[in-house]
C-alpha cells in the first residue's frame, strides 16, 4: 500500500498514521495487487468477485458492527452515525479553529462540514429514540494544525468509504441501502478531493483511489479497531 | 454539449422510445447483449423497470427470464457498456495529447481504471452465464483542454450516478459489491475532475442522486456512432 502521509513530525505517537495502514485494508484484492497478479487483464470476473467480498463476509456475522450498537439495519446505522458524529466535530472543531488552509482547502472544509453535519442529522432522524449518543472526542490537536488536518481528514474519508462499502450488503431496509450508497458516494468524493490536495504538485493517483479501480469494503471490527487506534473517542 | 443527467425534463420512457426506433432497439440490444433476456420485453423491464405494474406484469409474460440473474446480467451489462464508452473516451483524450504533466498522469490513470473495469464487468457477465456486451463504437468531441475536462466530469458524474441508479435492484451480493467498489472509483474521479474544472465536487450535496438507465442512456446516446 502506498504510505501516503508523512507524519513523523507532528503525529508523534504514530496513532493517525497507524490508522491509515489499518484501513488500507487487507483484503485478498489488495493481496492479489502486492502478489503482482491483477493487471487489468488478468483481473478476471471470477477474481474480482471473489476478491471483493471479503473472507469476513463469509463468516456468520458478515462483518456487522458489535451487537452494542443495536441489532440489524439499527445497527449498523448505529456504526454509521457513530463514524458520522466523528467526522462532523472533527470538521466542526477545524472550523473553529480558523486553519490558516489554502483557498482549496478552506473551501474543502466547508463542503464536508457541511455533508458530514448532514450525515449526522439524517441518521439520527432516521433512528429516532435508537439513536447513539455523540461520543466524547479529543483530536489531540490533529484539527488545530492546518498540516495534521489536511492528512487526517484524508484518513477519516477514506475510513468513511471503507465503512460504508463494508456494510452496504448487510442492509435489509431497501430505502437505506440507498441512503448507505448515497452517503458513500460523497465519502468518495470528499475522500478524493483532500486526496488530490494532499498530493500537490504531482498527483500520481493513488491518494485519489487509494485501493486502485475497486474500493475495498471492510468490516466494521477492522474500521473500529483503526478508530480506537486514533485515540480520538475518549 | 450532450444532454446531462442534470437535466431536470422528465425523459422519454426508454420503452416508448425503444419502441418507436428500431434502431435504437437493436443498437440497445446488442449493447445490453440480448442473449441473457428470452425476450426484449423481459430484458427492458428486468434491466430497468421498478413500477409494480412493471414487475408484475413481467412475472405473468415471461418464465424464467426475469429471474435474479437475468437481471443481474443486464445490469452489469449495462455497467459494462458505459466503462467501454469511459474507456474509449479516455483513450481518444490521451491520443490527442490536450494534457501534460500532473492533470497527463491523472488522466492516463483514470483511464487504466476504466479498462480495469471493462475487464472486470465481463468477467462478471461470464460468471453470470451471460453474453458480454460488444464494445460500442463510440465518437468524443475532443476540441480543447477546458473542454475535454468538462467533459470527463460530465461523464463520470454520469457513471457514479448510474450505478446508484441500479444498486438497490442488483440480487445478487456479489456483484452487488462489485458495482458499490467500482461506483466509489468513479466517483472519485468525478470530484478529482471537478477540482481541476472548478466546479463542485458533490453536485448533488450531501446525498448523491441516482440516475435511472432511461436518463443515463439519453446521455450517452449522442457518444454513439
Amino acid at each position: 500500500m502506498t504510505p501516503m502521509l508523512n507524519l513523523d513530525e507532528i503525529d508523534r505517537d504514530g496513532a493517525v498514521r497507524e490508522a491509515a495502514e489499518a484501513v488500507s485494508g487487507d483484503t485478498r484484492l489488495s493481496f492479489l495487487k502486492k502478489a503482482g497478479i491483477g493487471g487489468a487483464a488478468a483481473m478476471s470476473g471470477g477474481a474480482v468477485l471473489s476478491a471483493l467480498a471479503p473472507s469476513a463476509f463469509a463468516l456468520p456475522a458478515h462483518g456487522r458492527p458489535p451487537a452494542a450498537f443495536g441489532k440489524g439495519d439499527v445497527g449498523i446505522l448505529n456504526y454509521a452515525l457513530t463514524l458520522e458524529y466523528l467526522e462532523a466535530a472533527f470538521y466542526n472543531g477545524a472550523t473553529l479553529a480558523s486553519l490558516p488552509l489554502s483557498p482549496q482547502g478552506n473551501a474543502f472544509l466547508k463542503t464536508v462540514a457541511k455533508d458530514e453535519n448532514a450525515h449526522v442529522a439524517f441518521l439520527k432522524k432516521a433512528l429516532g429514540r435508537k439513536a447513539a449518543a455523540e461520543p466524547k472526542f479529543d483530536f489531540k490537536g490533529t484539527n488545530k494544525n492546518a498540516e495534521m488536518f489536511m492528512k487526517t481528514a484524508q484518513v477519516l474519508e477514506n475510513t468513511g468509504v471503507h465503512a460504508y462499502s463494508g456494510q452496504a450488503l448487510n442492509i435489509k431496509t431497501p430505502a437505506y441501502v440507498k441512503a448507505a450508497v448515497s452517503i458513500l458516494t460523497v465519502e468518495a468524493r470528499h475522500a478524493s478531493v483532500i486526496g488530490l490536495l494532499n498530493e500537490g504538485a504531482n498527483p500520481t493517483g493513488n491518494a485519489i483511489a487509494p485501493d486502485g479501480p475497486f474500493d475495498t469494503p471492510l468490516t466494521a471490527s477492522k474500521v473500529l479497531a483503526a478508530v480506537k487506534g486514533t485515540g480520538f473517542i475518549v | 454539449m450532450p444532454e446531462t443527467r442534470t437535466d431536470t425534463r422528465e425523459p422519454e420512457g426508454l420503452v416508448q422510445r425503444l419502441a418507436r426506433d428500431d434502431v435504437d432497439r437493436k443498437r440497445f440490444l446488442k449493447m445490453a447483449g440480448s442473449g441473457a433476456a428470452a425476450s426484449f420485453g423481459a430484458f427492458v423491464i428486468a434491466a430497468c423497470g421498478s413500477s409494480k405494474k412493471a414487475t408484475t406484469a413481467a412475472t405473468s409474460s415471461t418464465s424464467t427470464a426475469s429471474s435474479g440473474a437475468s437481471g443481474d446480467i443486464a445490469i452489469v451489462n449495462y455497467a459494462l457498456t458505459l466503462e467501454y464508452l469511459e474507456t474509449a473516451f479516455y483513450e481518444k483524450v490521451v491520443q490527442a495529447g490536450l494534457f501534460k504533466g500532473k492533470v497527463g498522469a491523472l488522466i492516463k490513470d483514470f483511464g487504466a481504471q476504466e479498462a480495469t473495469h471493462v475487464e472486470a464487468l465481463k468477467g462478471t457477465v461470464m460468471k453470470l452465464g451471460g453474453t458480454p456486451a460488444a464494445k460500442p463504437a463510440a465518437k468524443f468531441p475532443i476540441e480543447s483542454a477546458n473542454q475535454v475536462a468538462e467533459l470527463a466530469y460530465t461523464v463520470e458524474n454520469l457513471g457514479a450516478a448510474a450505478y446508484l441508479g441500479q444498486a438497490a435492484k442488483i440480487q445478487n451480493p456479489e456483484v452487488l459489491a462489485a458495482a458499490l467498489a467500482i461506483h466509489s472509483v468513479e466517483a472519485r474521479h468525478a470530484a478529482t475532475l471537478a477540482t481541476l474544472v472548478k466546479k463542485s465536487p458533490t453536485p448533488d450535496g450531501a446525498f448523491a442522486k441516482p440516475a435511472d438507465m432511461s436518463t443515463v442512456l439519453a446521455a450517452v446516446k449522442p457518444f454513439l456512432v
